[in-house]
């Protein structure tokens, strides 16, 4: 009785934070989702000048851990060039996921747009389609539902590893856990935090599974 | 007058010579088929002929109006892109694998490239849609999605998709060789009743049936040449060309 | 799907106002009052270390202030916001305090509190007869004068004077057993300087408790080895038998005393409040 008295009361305080793990997760993945198309085309272009940049660019974000990027933009980059010294912690961990998870959703994208039957591309071209017509029209719709299992699993792996913005002092859930974990020293608080992180998951897992089961139609 | 000629036109994939100086000329509402054994680069040939690949030396006359000339892969014509669209859609396309647009309906995929590309206004594309349904017989089908059509239903409804934008020829990739053989004989019928229409059609194809019937002259190609071009009962009475006594034994 | 997309992206234009509105808000360096007391934590934007005793007594400032604190899971952290001007303040134990002051241009010490919270080693419940050996060792540092040059070459000052009077060579009692033989396993958060942290090429540790464990070591004739382990697992740690004591800058509190062993003090200390210096 205690403990579950104990449990309601830092209910507010977990809740609260749970807010920041959130609204990282779901920002930082639209805009990663929207950069990720430029780069996902970039990377199939025949351009150089396009590939290039698009490659290196994954290659970095995909290269290096996540955490580091989170210090560089919030500590590295102030030091080196004051001007670019970002007050917000959530602008800077929205900044550094949004960079990061763009890589990782560029090579889902790409390997959808790739999984695509080459025949579609031919027939789109053989009506007359311009490439980016077929791409908008004809492949990336098509590319869309095969994406959606990975992106999820992306996002899924997201709303985790927001963890990490505890370096640059963000009090997200899982720091808000540990913070009261140790003032308290009760090692109690996890539990609701599980509950918590499991509702999460469970509601954009049911999300994502109502988005494909819409874009399955033709099917 | 001819709507295709190619001069010369020849095609290597690296080091291995696909086409070898191949000379034809397709005049207006002629029905021509090629057949030919598998390799002999029928449908490389067909799919030079819309730019799906490039050639590597030759020209390409459309309406006798230069396409496209290659010496060595280089092109030696540069067609702005409007003239370049509009000459491509003198030609109507049709696959062996039909290639539909599975996440549109059937009515969307015929009228996606007429909207897109000619600015057709969706109303009259759509009814213009309906009614080259119809006239592939599947008017019934116009809101379905094509994973619910048989592989001969979706090879008429890319028949169809392909009349819309209005061609002046026809090319036909091998269209019934992925059909299950109790539905080859509907998309044949389609075929025969667009060349009764007087439509001017180039068909790769293995349905000697048909080329006996429904074309004015058969090509035989085989080794990327062309080996004899015959009237129909001339070619399949008395083929002229070692290869071609070969094939035709072979296939009856 | 468009309809999808563009809820997400108007959800995601709010959420990014609100992170800047946020980020304005945060920007400590607003308030030009020097902050001088923790009662004057009004308004003002300060870092703690999570689980630290400055982290417990500024929650209970925020009952009666407005202070936005930032709870870090490394203090280090705390003073490169503080230098970047991202927070106002850093509330922190003098021994830190004293590191990132001294000798500094960037940092000056504005506050220290009168009565300190001290810091002791912490042993288990059940493991007397080692934390006899300790208390006598540490009672040996204190009598041949090492504890104090100690104390001058990691704090510049000594926070050990006048913890211990030991006037009579003290005898280390034996009979102690250790998990490993011959080896004296300590846990420590290595990252808070100067108490315990890495060189600048990170392969050794330092620092004024790394020193006191291998003096300690070296009067029990035993190895030391150290288990680097983050502050907030490290009571935990101490619990399942993962290290014989922790030298950690463990503060002494009722809690701790009434749940394990710690020594008598070794090191005052005292709380403090850092900012930028005032000059620049």
């Amino acid at each position: 009785m205690n403990a579950f008295q104990q449990i309601i009361d830092w209910m507010p305080t977990l809740i609260n934070a749970t807010g920041v793990t959130i609204a990282l997760s779901v920002t930082s993945v639209i805009t990663a989702l929207i950069l990720s198309v430029f780069l996902a085309l970039g990377k199939i272009s025949k351009f150089k000048a396009l590939r290039y940049p698009s490659t290196v660019y994954v290659f970095f974000f995909r290269g290096t851990p996540l955490l580091m990027q989170l210090f560089f933009i919030y500590y590295t980059l102030p030091n080196l060039i004051p001007s670019l010294t970002i007050t917000s912690r959530f602008l800077a961990a929205f900044i550094a996921f949004s960079l990061n998870v763009a890589a990782y959703l560029a090579e889902i994208i790409r390997a959808a747009i790739q999984s695509i039957d080459k025949g579609q591309m031919e027939a789109a071209k053989s009506l007359g389609l311009s490439y980016t017509q077929a791409m908008m029209l004809v492949i990336i719709p098509q590319a869309y539902r095969r994406m959606i299992p990975p992106v999820a699993n992306e996002f899924i792996m997201v709303l985790k590893d927001t963890s990490l913005v505890s370096v640059i002092a963000l009090t997200d859930l899982t720091f808000q856990t540990k913070i009261i974990a140790s003032n308290r020293a009760s090692s109690l608080v996890y539990i609701p935090a599980m509950i918590i992180y499991l509702c999460l998951t469970g509601i954009f897992t049911i999300v994502f599974n109502r988005l494909e089961k819409k874009l399955s139609i033709y099917e | 007058m001819s709507i295709i000629r190619t001069v010369d036109l020849s095609k290597k994939f690296g080091t291995l010579e696909v086409l070898k100086d191949v000379n034809l000329e397709v005049n207006s509402k002629e029905v021509i088929a090629i057949v030919g054994p598998s390799g002999a680069g029928k449908s490389t040939y067909l799919r030079s002929l819309n730019g799906l690949e490039h050639i590597t030396n030759g020209e390409i006359y459309i309406d006798d109006e230069l396409f496209d000339k290659r010496v060595h892969g280089i092109p030696q014509v540069k067609l702005d892109h409007a003239k370049k669209v509009e000459m491509l859609l003198r030609m109507g396309m049709v696959f062996q694998r039909f290639n539909l647009f599975p996440h549109k309906t059937v009515l969307e995929n015929i009228t996606l490239a007429p909207i897109k590309v000619k600015k057709v206004k969706l109303e009259v594309a759509r009814k213009q849609g309906i009614e080259l349904l119809d006239r592939v017989g599947l008017s019934d089908k116009v809101d379905a999605y094509p994973s619910k059509l048989s592989g001969g239903q979706q090879q008429r409804v890319a028949i169809a998709r392909a009349l819309a934008m209005e061609p002046e020829i026809m090319l036909f990739d091998e269209p019934t060789s992925a059909l299950d053989p109790e539905l080859v004989g509907e998309v044949l019928t389609v075929m025969s009743d667009l060349a009764k229409s007087g439509m001017t059609m180039l068909v790769v194809t293995h349905e000697m049936g048909f080329a006996k019937e429904v074309a004015d002259k058969v090509v035989f190609m085989c080794d990327g040449q062309i080996a004899e071009i015959a009237k129909p009962n001339e070619f399949f009475s008395n083929p002229q060309h070692p290869r071609a006594k070969q094939f035709l034994g072979s296939i009856l | 799907m468009k309809k999808i997309l563009a809820i997400g992206l108007i959800a995601m234009m709010s959420f990014s106002l609100v992170a800047c509105g946020g980020g304005s808000k945060e920007n400590g360096s607003s308030s030009s009052a020097r902050i001088d007391d923790p009662l004057n934590f009004d308004g003002a934007s300060v870092a703690v270390q999570t689980g630290t005793t400055a982290a417990n007594s500024i929650n209970k400032l925020k009952e009666d202030q407005e202070v936005d604190v930032h709870e870090y899971e490394q203090i280090t952290q705390g003073f490169s916001d503080l230098k970047l001007g991202r927070v106002d303040a850093v509330y922190v134990d003098s021994v830190v305090a004293a590191y990132y002051t001294n000798d500094s241009k960037d940092f000056e010490m504005t506050w220290k509190s009168d009565e300190g919270e001290p810091m002791a080693i912490c042993l288990g419940k059940d493991n007397e007869a080692l934390f006899n050996a300790i208390e006598a060792g540490i009672d040996t540092l204190y009598y041949d004068g090492t504890m104090a040059k100690l104390a001058d070459k990691n704090f510049g000052e000594d926070f050990t004077a006048d913890l211990r009077e030991v006037t009579e060579k003290p005898t280390i009692p034996g009979g102690y057993k250790t998990i490993a033989e011959g080896t004296l396993t300590v846990g420590a958060e290595v990252g808070y300087p100067p108490m315990e942290y890495t060189t600048e090429d990170g392969k050794d540790f330092v620092g004024f408790d790394i020193d006191v464990a291998d003096a300690l070591g070296e009067l029990l004739g035993l190895d030391v080895k150290f288990v680097n382990t983050s502050f907030d697992g490290i009571f935990a740690g101490l619990e399942k038998g993962q290290y014989d004591c922790i030298i950690s800058a463990v503060s002494i509190t009722k809690d701790r005393q009434e749940k394990y062993l710690l020594t008598k003090p070794y090191v005052s200390n005292a709380l403090c409040i850092v900012t930028q210096a005032s000059d620049k």
